[in-house]
Parts: C-alpha cells; structure tokens; sequence
C-alpha cells in the first residue's frame, strides 16, 4: 500500500516523487526502461526554455520566463550557461521576422541584443541574429542528483524495468500491475510522456488528442568557433545547434528532418514496430533510442541544411545520434503553443496525467500534488 | 556498402503548374537519374497553385519514397519566376537543379551530363535545345546586343546551378526577377550543353517578363530612350532653321502651324522618355521595397 504510486521515471516523475517523498508520503515509481531518464528528459534539444521558441503565442512564451529563474535557480548545478545562445530569423519560409521577433521579445520581457547576421550566416539567408538569454541542462547530472535526493527519501521506491500491465480501480484506490507485482494507492500519476494514451488505454481513459513523432536528436562535435555558441534559426522549416548539456558536444535538431515519421493515431502506431523483434507494439511504445528497429540517422539532411545557413568557419561533424517518440497536442499546430497539460482523469481515488514537452514547467505538478 | 556514386548533396526545384499526366513520369524520370548517380539529394517541387490533379497525383507517387520530397504549395498562381526563387530558397543542396518545366525533350542522361560539366569548373550549367522559336530568338537576339554580361543567353531546358552561384547572385539582388540573366551577369563561369530538340512549353507572362528583363539586365531601354531624346533634339533643330527661314523670307504670319507642331512633337517626345523613366523607378521600387515577391501558403515534407 503506497499513497502514490507514480509511472514513469523521468523528470516529471522524479520531481512528483521528490516533493511526496519529502513529506514523508510512501511513494512507488515503476519505469519501464532500464534506469531513469533514457527517454525524452534526457532526448531532446535540452534547452531550457526562456520563452524564445514561441514568438507566436506570448501565454507559452511569458510562462517559460516565469518558470525559467525558478528553474535556473534550484537545478542550477545541471545547466551549461557559459555560451552565447544566438536566435536568427530566416530570411525566408519564416512565419516571423527580425522586427516581430524584437517586438515580441519586448513585449515578453526577455533579452534580445542585436548582432549582425553576417557574423554567422550565409548572406542574405537571415535578416536578423539576436543574443540572447537560454540555457541548456544536462539530463544526466540532473537524474544523478534526483536519485542522490531520492536516496535520502526512505519512503520512495523506484523499480526500474517494469512494465505497467494493468490497471484497476477500487472503490479507494488504484491496483497497479507492472512486471508481475501489483501495488495499490489512492493516487495515480501518469507522468509517461509518450506513453501517456498506452496507460490511458489500460485505465479506461479517453485518451488525449495527440500525434506522435518519432524524432532524432543528432550530436555533433563542434570546432571551438561553435563550442560556446548555440544556433537556432526559427520560425519554420530550420535547424538549432546548441550546447548538449554539459557535454561538450552539441545537439543539432531541423524541423523538418527531426521528426522520421508521424502517426496520427490515438496510441502511437508505426511500420518500425513490427521490425522491433517484438519489443514495441501500438499500445506499449519501447524505448526508440534502445530499439534495433530505430531509423537511419536524417544527417546528411540535417547536416546539409545547417551548412546552408552557416558561415564555413563555423565547422560540425557527426558524433552520434539519439532518437525518442514525441508526442504532440494537435490543438497547437496553427499557433505554436506547447502547454503543459495537467489533467485530473478521476477523482477519489484520484488519477492524474501530466503532458509537457518542456522542462522547465514541471512546477506545473505542484498544484496538484499538494492536494 | 560502397557506391561510385557522387557525394554532393543535389537539390532538384521542379515548377509545377496544372501539369496533369506529365508530372508523375517527369518525376519517375528525374529520380531514376538522382538515384543512378547520386548518393544524397532532395526533390522540391513548387506547386503553383495547381488546380488539377498534378499534386495528389504525386503525393501518391511519393509515398514510399526514400528520399525527401518538398512541396512549396503557393497560395496563388504566380508565375514561373517567383515560384522558382521560392523554390531557390527553399533547397539545400550543394547543387541545385533549376526545371522550369516537366517537358523532356532532351535525352535523361543530360540530367549527369550537367553535373559533370559543372564539376569541370562550371557554376552555372544550362542545358539547351538546338532548335528556338522565332519569338524566343527575337528576345535572346536582343537581350544578347545590350547585356553587359560575358555570356549569351539561351533558350533552355533546364539548367545546374552551385552553392556559390545561388549565394552569389543573391548578394547581388535579394530577389531575382529573371534567374537566367542574374546567373549570366554573376560573373561566375557558364557553359551550354545542346541537344537536338525544341521545348514545346510556352511560359505565362513571358512578355512582360521579357520587358522585365531588357530593362533591367541591358541597356536596350536606356539606348531607346537616347535615341528619341536625339531625335527631338534633331528635330527641335529643324524647327529652329525653319523658324528662322521663315522670320528671314518676311512670313512671320504662319507662326500657328509651327508652334503646334513643336508642341505636339515636343511633347510626344517628353512623355515618350517619361516612360521610360517611370518603368525604371517602378523596377527600383519593386526591388528595393517589395523584399518578398511571393506568398507561401505552406511547406510540405514528404518521406516515406
């Protein structure tokens, strides 16, 4: 008998099982995969949002502000912060440009310093580079402090390597079955990410309006011109190449070649599953990153549209390439929102799931897990 | 796995408009010759504002392909020219292809044949038919007479393009009102394949943009405008000695017919220069202020 019992172990798990465990709650974390943080808190672009990425919708943008001093303040030790982290506006395809993109910055309240575009670009291909303020965090120190943290909470369990199978409901509690044990407690959160509609699925839940896309995360070594800068070019089909963490390499993401595949269907369904030797199936998503079945890597994509933009002397190389499942709210498609969905599915006993694909609202949970 | 096959990324623009059943072989053809040759490339296809079924038609030929496939959708028809610097802007290659249309009178293997003539140095590498139409040798005869350029311009099939071409030009001009000429006038090295043939496609608005492009890449309009400006001066003199024949024969009275004849010339001339001067400020204003010269509706990758 546990008073939460919380299901995946990335951030957003680990910080609910943080702040229960603190107060003394029993608390029961089942993760899927091998350890904590192999899936997207640890795959993706790393950045933590100040709100830049979202000059089309200003409530996403001034709330990651808001959250972003909070955030740079508690889990400051995971953050590289020492490189200039340069915003452009394409020249072309872009859905903004070098004034709405200043005007917005304004209006946001967050750093936007003019350089010239030559100074990293191609000619004529952006018109106009803005320095800003953005950090980018390192999965891997974080996870290492969040079990350091969890170690001193007695009353936390995590289980790694088990599999939700079953859901059920009591007339009190929630009867969870993950990898042949079953546990029980009056709240449930589904902090899943990508796996959000498979247990919506086992619970009997509607599941949420999403499509999902199986992204890459490419890693590159970069010459010391690149090591202190991040790149993102927005607002449309373009590419970021920024700090990884504290790495030492950097992360290169495009728009349009990040994502390998889309499925639009409510659990996610993909043609690679069936080469996946059994491990991933529509209704039970395995870790891409692990999966033999994962794509061939999009770089000379990647890499061709990134050399595009930039100055020669601004040199990258391959190094590796990580690939994660994303899922994506379709209400935020025509503006460029990225809320953070925290829902109350059932109540008494209470099962709650949280969607965010950003890391820095995970301050979002603390309504609820204070109730 | 090791291939022969080139390593340059390859862009291939391709301009669609209501071009139905040709499409989808257009495109059959080009990727046979991608693929033989190349080991990376992409195709952009500029969908301008099609209303037939050319873009289903192909979204359904792309489904399974392994390589990407871009579709600028426009949000209205227009014309070749726009639609081929959006699609310009949009490609990444190292090697750009430029096909203006999906007619393919020349043999497939000029598709390489191309990139091997850029690779002997080449940046810009049009592909051309040996047999023109009377209009089109009208334009080009003309165009050629008063361009600055060092090359001849020609009618062509399709033509390749490098990097350093595309980047060169558009230091020079954000938007370029007529490619072929601001490739010409790069001052980067061009040659011509021929083949035996004639391109059957006759482009909209091709007049206007060939008035366009007098203007703007020669000096055909500025000569015209001196010409007249020296025959009114001529003309002006003429007036002059017959004022003065008149005043000396002692006929001062017929003054009516010759200052209506001077006003009328004069005047005839005046505006005649006018506009002249006026379609230069229109093409400044247009290339000074009018930065984007087209309307994207959306951008559509297709891989399999």
């Amino acid at each position: 008998m546990y008073d939460k019992i919380i299901i995946g172990a990335g951030l957003y798990g680990l910080y609910a099982a943080l702040q229960s465990g603190r107060r003394g709650q029993r608390v029961l974390v089942l993760e899927r995969d091998a350890e904590p943080f192999m899936r997207a808190t640890y795959i993706n672009q790393a950045r933590v949002h100040m709100g830049y990425h979202y000059p089309r919708s200003y409530s996403t943008a001034i709330k990651s502000a808001h959250y972003f001093e909070r955030f740079c303040k508690d889990y400051g030790f995971c953050l590289r912060t020492d490189f200039d982290q340069i915003y452009a506006t394409s020249a072309h395809f872009s859905w903004t440009n070098a004034a709405e993109f200043r005007r917005f910055c304004r209006a946001a309240g967050i750093r936007c310093d003019d350089v010239p575009p030559e100074k990293y670009f191609n000619h004529g291909l952006c018109d106009g580079a803005f320095l800003t303020t953005e950090y980018t965090y390192d999965a891997h120190v974080l996870r290492d402090w969040f079990l350091k943290e969890l170690a001193n909470c007695p009353t936390v369990e995590i289980r790694c390597g088990r599999t939700v199978e079953k859901i059920e409901r009591g007339p009190d509690t929630w009867r969870v079955t993950a990898g042949g044990d079953a546990a029980e407690a009056p709240f449930v959160l589904n902090a899943t990410y990508a796996g959000v509609n498979d247990i919506h699925a086992l619970a009997g839940f509607e599941p949420f309006k999403i499509k999902y896309e199986l992204c890459e995360i490419i890693l590159c070594e970069v010459d010391k011109r690149l090591y202190n800068t991040g790149i993102t070019v927005m607002d449309g089909p373009f590419f970021s190449l920024m700090p990884f963490g504290q790495t030492g390499l950097h992360s290169l993401t495009s728009v349009t070649f990040t994502p390998h595949e889309t499925s639009y269907d409510t659990v996610a369904t993909f043609p690679c599953q069936e080469q996946s030797g059994g491990r991933c199936r529509p209704g039970s998503l395995y870790n891409c990153n692990e999966c033999p079945a994962k794509p061939k890597s999009a770089w000379p994509y990647m890499g061709q549209l990134a050399r595009k933009y930039l100055r020669e002397e601004y040199g990258f190389a391959y190094k590796g390439s990580l690939f994660s499942m994303k899922p994506i709210l379709k209400a935020s498609e025509i503006d460029d929102s990225r809320p953070t969905v925290v829902r109350k599915m059932a109540s008494g006993p209470d099962f709650v799931s949280v969607l965010s694909g950003k890391i820095n609202t995970v301050y979002d949970l603390d309504e609820v897990l204070a109730q | 796995m090791t291939t022969n096959k080139e390593k340059n990324f390859i862009s291939a623009v391709v301009y669609l408009h209501n071009d139905g059943a040709r499409a989808v072989p257009f495109f059959q053809m080009l990727k046979a010759q991608l693929d033989a040759h190349f080991e990376q490339y992409e195709l952009v296809a500029v969908d301008d504002a099609c209303t037939d079924d050319t873009v289903p038609s192909l979204r359904d030929w792309a489904k399974d392909l392994d390589k990407p496939l871009t579709f600028l959708h426009m949000s209205l028809y227009q014309k070749l020219e726009p639609c081929m610097n959006a699609g310009l802007d949009a490609a990444i290659g190292d090697y750009v292809y430029e096909f203006d249309t999906t007619d393919t009178p020349y043999p497939p293997e000029m598709i390489f044949a191309a990139y091997q003539t850029a690779l002997a140095g080449n940046d810009i590498v049009s592909v051309c038919p040996d047999r023109v139409k009377g209009s089109s040798r009208l334009f080009y005869g003309v165009f050629n007479a008063n361009s600055h350029s060092a090359y001849a311009l020609r009618t062509d099939a399709f033509r390749l393009v490098t990097r350093r071409a595309v980047n060169r030009v558009h230091a020079s001009s954000e938007h370029l009102p007529y490619r072929k000429a601001a490739y010409a006038a790069s001052g980067l090295k061009m040659a011509d394949l021929t083949f035996s043939g004639q391109i059957r496609d006759k482009a909209a608005g091709r007049f206007s943009l060939a008035a366009d492009s007098l203007a703007l890449y020669t000096n055909a309009g500025f000569k015209v405008s001196v010409g007249i400006a020296l025959v009114m001066m001529a003309l002006a003199l003429v007036e002059l000695i017959y004022t003065v024949v008149v005043f000396c024969t002692g006929h001062p009275v017929a003054g009516w017919t010759t200052t209506m004849f001077v006003l009328t010339v004069g005047f005839a001339g005046v505006f005649a220069v006018l506009a002249m001067v006026v379609k230069y400020l229109s093409l400044l204003v247009d290339l000074i202020f009018k930065k984007q010269k087209y309307l994207i509706e959306s951008v559509e990758k297709i891989q399999k």
